[in-house]
């Protein structure tokens, strides 16, 4: 009884191993990488569309596009644009199919499996997968969409145009225009140029949180239903900045030095609060509803022979209609009525920013301090 | 009298049933006239021949006078209850015929009930039309119509079978701007349909100018995407309702105070951005390639 109890226990023991190791060597033996080249231009246009897999694109040197993977049956790499078969090709699409897939599948976008690229620095590319990641660096345009997947982007040097339906997308170090989408996923862009003064900076999403930081674009435009607005970094000279939010706050970390116009447009019993000292220019109020006796704060004390100390706790300031003008310090200003416009200029005002928050807050953050 | 007497005449005089000077009448004209003398001869014999013939039922009893006045009674009771009859009739009758009275056309009369008719017609094609587009199911059109095309420099990119179009612009008031140009006229006594039935009724189902091509263009996206529905992926379609619960969340707020403010441009524009931001959402997911196999 004891021997049989042995042999059973050495048997169940056995054959979770067997089957693993099974499963690994049947692995290894289909995982046999293919491996596909093409002659290119060095401003080639390469297109790709897998249904799963993570696509990761880099670019080289060579004039050349290269295509690899290890999980699909089979690459082919064609050249799209008829008529010149003979030189380096200008627009190459890379099919995959799978392993059971007949010759008629391939250009689709069924294909499932990881996929390498290596492409000329200045290739555009456009890239397309399911659930899967893109990862592109180095490479000229890049278009790329992932329904779930997450994008990362390093070192384009013309422009970028990402959307996602639920995951993050981050941009880094690059140059041109940049256009990012996203439904949920949190929109990230980290050191961006513009090539020039027409290329603009576009993000957007419904309840992904958007962070950009150390955006040199001179127009740059902002706008998401329910995340939240995180923006860092200097001001560019004459830029235009347009934050939209419905629920959400927007958070701008400036250097001491920005100098800005500042036009808000915020609802009743909302905030904006400014560690800059804000000359504000109150509009006429929107008559919907009766004016409130107001005990407006004391604005600053005129210049005095001895300077007065400035307040390190921001002032609260009930705006009051009747007064145009208020020259405050670091305030807290809030609102009367409905849903009200706040102009207000730090500095020389050189940079434009345009908030429209419809129930968040407005923080004008000194990053100095 | 100098004219012949006729037959009923002279056998009334043999009756005895002449008032008295007409019996004197007859009786000098019976003297002078040998016509009427000789008509007046042959009916006595007639009569005498007929009382001779009918003697035996002459002389047969008659009802007693008690009886006569018992069938008298009856008589009289039949006929009080015919003339009650009757007289329901008539009242009847007397109605109905003033009732017709109403319908006789005159041409002051037509046209009064033919202007009556077009008010009630006109009240009728108002409460069906307010019934029929209270939650409404709204008709299909262009596929995001409202969204704005890009400004921004051409993009190098390949073209291929799933090319995606950008839709985003540069400025969101510029969004808005766009959107603007492609409103449809304003339409009276129509109704709308927000994300919340109680909306509905706080909203007096009235839209705001512009509304109706942002309604129209988000049905169009919505059944393009409920067709998807059933073979999209369950983690995508849970996260679309999530998004899809958060938009229309904000845009029943922002709707409510764009009515709420009606002198507010603001609000307004608040309002037409949460509907971007909803056109957004679902031409993200309509595009998306979410099927699951």
């Amino acid at each position: 009884m004891k021997f049989k109890l042995v042999i059973i226990s050495f048997i169940l023991i056995l054959l979770p191993t067997g089957f693993a190791f099974a499963d690994g060597h049947r692995a290894g033996a289909g995982t046999q990488k293919i491996e596909k080249s093409i002659a290119a231009e060095p401003t080639v246009a390469v297109s790709l569309c897998v249904d799963s897999g993570d696509v990761t694109v880099r670019g080289w040197d060579k004039n050349e596009v290269f295509a690899r993977s290890s999980e699909v049956g089979q690459i082919e790499l064609k050249r799209a644009d008829a008529g010149m078969q003979s030189g380096s090709a200008a627009k190459v699409l890379v099919w995959l199919a799978d392993k059971n897939e007949g010759w008629e599948e391939k250009g689709g976008c069924h294909a499932f499996g990881d996929v390498q690229l290596m492409v000329p620095r200045g290739a555009s590319l456009y890239l397309q997968t399911g659930d899967g990641t893109i990862d592109v660096g180095d490479v000229a345009s890049i278009f790329a969409r992932s329904e779930t997947g997450d994008i990362s982007i390093q070192k384009a040097s013309r422009s970028v145009e990402a959307v996602s339906f639920s995951g993050e997308i981050s941009v880094e170090n690059s140059k041109g225009r940049v256009a990012l989408k996203s439904v949920s996923g949190v929109v990230s862009a980290t050191n961006l140029r513009p090539n020039d003064q027409n290329d603009c900076f576009e993000a957007s999403t419904i309840s992904g949180d958007i962070r950009l930081d150390q955006l040199s674009h001179q127009q740059v435009s902002v706008k998401t239903a329910n995340g939240k607005i995180d923006v860092s970094g200097p001001l560019a000279f004459q830029g235009r900045y347009t934050f939209n939010t419905t629920s959400s706050d927007v958070t701008l970390s400036l250097p001491a030095n920005a100098s800005f116009r500042l036009n808000a447009r915020v609802a009743r019993d909302r905030e904006l609060t400014s560690d800059f000292p804000l000359t504000l220019t109150i509009e006429d109020p929107v008559p919907v509803i009766a004016r409130k006796p107001v005990t407006a704060r004391p604005s600053a004390p005129e210049p005095q022979p001895a300077p007065a100390p400035q307040p390190k706790e921001p002032v609260v300031v009930m705006v009051d209609p009747q007064e145009k003008t208020i020259k405050v310090k670091p305030v807290i200003v809030k609102t009367l009525y409905s849903l009200r416009r706040i102009n207000a200029v730090h500095g020389s005002g050189d940079a434009l920013i345009t908030i429209a928050s419809f129930s968040g807050t407005i923080h004008l953050i000194d990053s100095g301090n | 009298m100098k004219e012949c007497l006729q037959e009923e005449v002279l056998q009334s005089y043999l009756d005895g049933e002449l008032h008295e000077r007409r019996m004197e009448q007859v009786t000098s004209h019976l003297a002078s006239c040998v016509i009427c003398g000789n008509l007046a001869r042959q009916l006595e014999q007639e009569n005498s021949l007929v009382t001779a013939a009918l003697a035996a039922e002459f002389e047969a009893a008659v009802p007693s006078e008690r009886l006569r006045q018992r069938l008298d009674a009856a008589i009289t009771a039949n006929r009080l209850e015919t003339a009650t009859g009757n007289a329901t009739a008539a009242n009847a009758r007397n109605w109905l015929s003033s009732l017709s009275d109403l319908f006789t056309f005159r041409p002051q009369r037509a046209l009064a009930y033919a202007s009556l008719l077009i008010v009630v017609g006109f009240g009728v094609i108002m409460a069906m039309m307010r019934w029929q587009t209270a939650p409404t199911p709204l008709t299909n059109s262009t596929i995001a119509t409202v969204t704005p095309a890009t400004n921004q420099a051409a993009v190098t990119a390949p073209s291929s079978s799933g090319a995606i179009q950008p839709t985003e612009t540069a400025e969101t008031s510029r969004t808005i701007a766009t959107v603007r140009k492609n409103r449809r006229p304003p339409s009276n006594g129509v109704s709308a349909t927000p994300a919340h039935r109680q909306d509905v009724a706080a909203n007096h189902v009235k839209l705001l100018p512009g509304e109706r091509s942002y309604l129209q263009t988000i049905a169009q996206l919505d059944s393009s995407i409920k067709s998807e529905k059933s073979r999209m992926k369950p983690d995508v379609q849970a996260e679309y309702q999530r998004n899809l619960a958060f938009v229309d969340r904000t845009l029943a707020v922002a709707r409510t105070a764009a009515k709420s403010n009606p002198n507010d441009p603001d609000a307004t524009e608040f309002m037409f951005s949460a509907y971007q931001s909803k056109v957004d959402l679902l031409n993200t997911v309509a595009e998306a390639r979410v099927i699951d196999k």
